[in-house]
């Protein structure tokens, strides 16, 4: 709680949380009072009373202008918001979460085996993990496209998604948890308490955790930060949360559609509007994307730097007020005689 | 003796752990099945694929085998060459950007570091958007193209791949050596050579980037790896015909495993090569 309280302090914390938090609460309370309704706007005329086609730009069409179906576009933006989100948060949470047990587990017990451990989850760093990714799930989106009816249904698609992304990045992150804690196990004050017997789950429910769990929060948030990018790598490689449908656009072609309008797979979808005359289309969701990263960046910048700055000026005023008993020392004068 | 032995060992794990990773894949290429037999007969294929590497084959569109080495060591080079060079340039440049930034005064360095902070969170493909769209815009406006956007057949882009590829690490490394050379710039042997009147450039390049050559060695593992995820997407958005649009294409067990461990080899070689010319020369073990 004390945590939170300096954390408000900071100026991009708070920028970062109400932007988050705002976004998510928006797009929700969407849900719930309009059930995601996307309005389509009807044909537009010109000046001169002639048809202009979709997309429409955000002036003539505001606030954001509409897609090539004619969708509002800050609607779709809206809805997904919740699903993007969502699905990046619980995502990263699952990444962490078994890691810590897994992390402490062979910290405590596994220690012989962790050079080979570390090694083979070191072999994690060079399959580069959206291509990973990309092959884990390919085949329920590939089914999606090429036989419509034979894909799972959008719920197990979703799920099938979290898992695959949370799951691969387990081993990296024990690892990682793992040297955490043994960095803090090496600390002087736990062969303290272990001469004084002190059993394995006191330290670690008294010792370590108070620790570890600050580097936990510094953890999660990097993982929200990657889990958007590689959401966003996979939207490039069409594999879109929940699935895709096919759609007729107002020119009568079939064209795949996200599902949920998240917005990983939106910007997949509309990237090759930089091609086209509408390149605006195709900044839209990349560039709210990037600004939910820049939001969270800046909730770790300083989550970072309240615990960089917390433990040494507590250490420095320790040193300070014995500074000021020693400046009533004459030069050269014994420590002990200050006593007598 | 036993150094050379360790490192050996570790390119052991690593490929070790490709092999299994690429048998895994292979459970899901059509449908999933945890399959305990299927995932060992993978693994020794892809054991008996590195034996005798004509195993090596791909179906074709028109169906029939084919051995990967039709095209396999030109997209192999490629994309060899587009990591290599990017990941090179975000060194030099990541250097070159803290030789210009590392003596400004206090207050000054402080906001740099922030906002490069912040700078360094941009996703990748926020970058390729807007200089592809630069690139378009400049080539609406005045008909003369700066870089070609994407590769063709024939045509080859390396230059504004490199360069995008190259941007957000070399703010990393950027970062990382700004915060090094902070703590470095506070010790007692700086004020020493302050007081000796050596020139700044000769005091950063001669005395503290020597000394912090195994930081920055050590946190390049993390550049590494963003830059290879990096890769798969750029490959896909630029058009470039590379060895992780090879994969993408043809995904079996025993490609992957033996493109990727191919992949990795020239890497593992270099920090290989890097970490005995460290223990060479400082006595310093490096850790990666």
């Amino acid at each position: 709680m004390a945590m939170i309280r300096q954390l408000i302090k900071y100026k991009l914390f708070l920028f970062g949380a109400v932007l988050i938090g705002g976004t998510f609460l928006a797009s929700l309370f969407y849900f719930i009072f309009f059930n995601d309704q996307i309005p389509s706007s009807p044909l537009l005329y010109d000046d001169n009373g002639r048809p202009l086609h979709a997309p429409y730009s955000g002036i003539v069409y505001p606030p954001l202008g509409t897609d090539e179906f004619g969708r509002d576009i800050a609607a779709v933006m809206l809805v997904g918001a919740k699903y993007t989100i969502g699905a990046a948060f619980l995502i990263s949470l699952l990444r962490v979460v078994p890691a810590i047990f897994i992390g402490v587990f062979i910290q405590l017990y596994l220690k012989g085996i962790k050079r080979p451990l570390k090694s083979i989850a070191d072999s994690l760093t060079y399959f580069p993990i959206t291509l990973l990714a990309f092959l884990l799930l390919n085949w329920v989106s590939l089914r999606g496209i090429l036989f419509e009816e034979g894909a799972p249904p959008s719920g197990i698609q979703i799920i099938i998604y979290v898992a695959v992304l949370s799951l691969i990045f387990i081993p990296i992150n024990s690892v990682l948890i793992a040297n955490e804690v043994e960095l803090i196990y090496n600390k002087e004050f736990i062969a303290c308490s272990r001469t004084l017997g002190a059993g394995k789950w006191r330290i670690i429910t008294k010792h370590i955790r108070p620790f570890l769990v600050p580097q936990l929060w510094i953890i999660l948030i990097r993982e929200f930060i990657q889990s958007l990018i590689l959401m966003s790598h996979l939207g490039i490689l069409s594999i879109f949360i929940g699935g895709v449908v096919f759609k007729e656009n107002l020119f009568g072609n079939r064209a795949a559609v996200s599902l949920s309008s998240e917005w990983a797979g939106t910007l997949g979808m509309w990237w090759d509007y930089l091609w086209t005359s509408y390149p605006w289309i195709a900044f839209i969701p990349i560039g709210l994307i990037t600004l939910l990263i820049l939001a969270a960046k800046g909730m770790l910048d300083s989550l970072e730097h309240l615990l960089a700055s917390e433990q040494p000026v507590q250490m420095e005023k320790a040193v300070k007020e014995e500074d000021v008993s020693l400046t009533h020392l004459t030069s050269f004068q014994l420590l002990k005689a200050r006593n007598e | 003796m036993a150094a050379s032995f360790d490192i050996f060992l570790r390119f052991f794990y690593v490929a070790l752990g490709l092999i299994f990773l690429s048998a895994f894949v292979g459970l899901f290429t059509d449908g999933f099945h945890l399959d305990i037999g299927l995932f060992v007969s993978n693994v020794i294929g892809i054991l008996e694929s590195f034996v005798s590497p004509d195993e090596l084959s791909i179906i074709g569109p028109n169906g029939k085998e084919y051995t990967i080495f039709l095209q396999f060591w030109d997209h192999y080079f490629y994309s060899l060459m587009i990591f290599l060079s990017a990941f090179l340039l975000a060194l030099g440049a990541g250097i070159l950007l803290a030789y210009i930034t590392a003596f400004l005064p206090e207050n000054r360095f402080n906001s740099v570091s922030k906002t490069v902070s912040l700078l360094e969170a941009l996703p990748d493909l926020f970058i390729i958007i807007v200089i592809q769209f630069a690139v378009l815009f400049y080539f609406k406006q005045t008909g003369t193209l700066l870089f070609p956007v994407a590769s063709t057949g024939q045509n080859k882009s390396y230059m504004l791949p490199v360069l995008a590829l190259a941007l957000i690490p070399s703010l990393m490394v950027y970062k990382v050596i700004l915060f090094l050379v902070k703590d470095e710039l506070e010790k007692p042997y700086v004020n020493l050579a302050k007081g000796k009147g050596i020139s700044k450039s000769m005091l950063f390049f001669r005395h503290i980037l020597r000394n912090i050559i195994p930081s920055i060695f050590s946190h390049s593992k993390s550049i590494l790896l963003l830059l290879l995820s990096s890769m798969v997407i750029f490959e896909q958005i630029f058009n470039i015909n590379g060895i992780f649009t090879f994969i993408i294409t043809y995904p079996e067990p025993n490609v992957i495993a033996f493109t990727l461990i191919l992949f990795y080899l020239p890497i593992f070689l270099l920090y290989a090569l890097v970490t005995l010319l460290i223990g060479k020369t400082t006595g310093q073990r490096l850790e990666w």
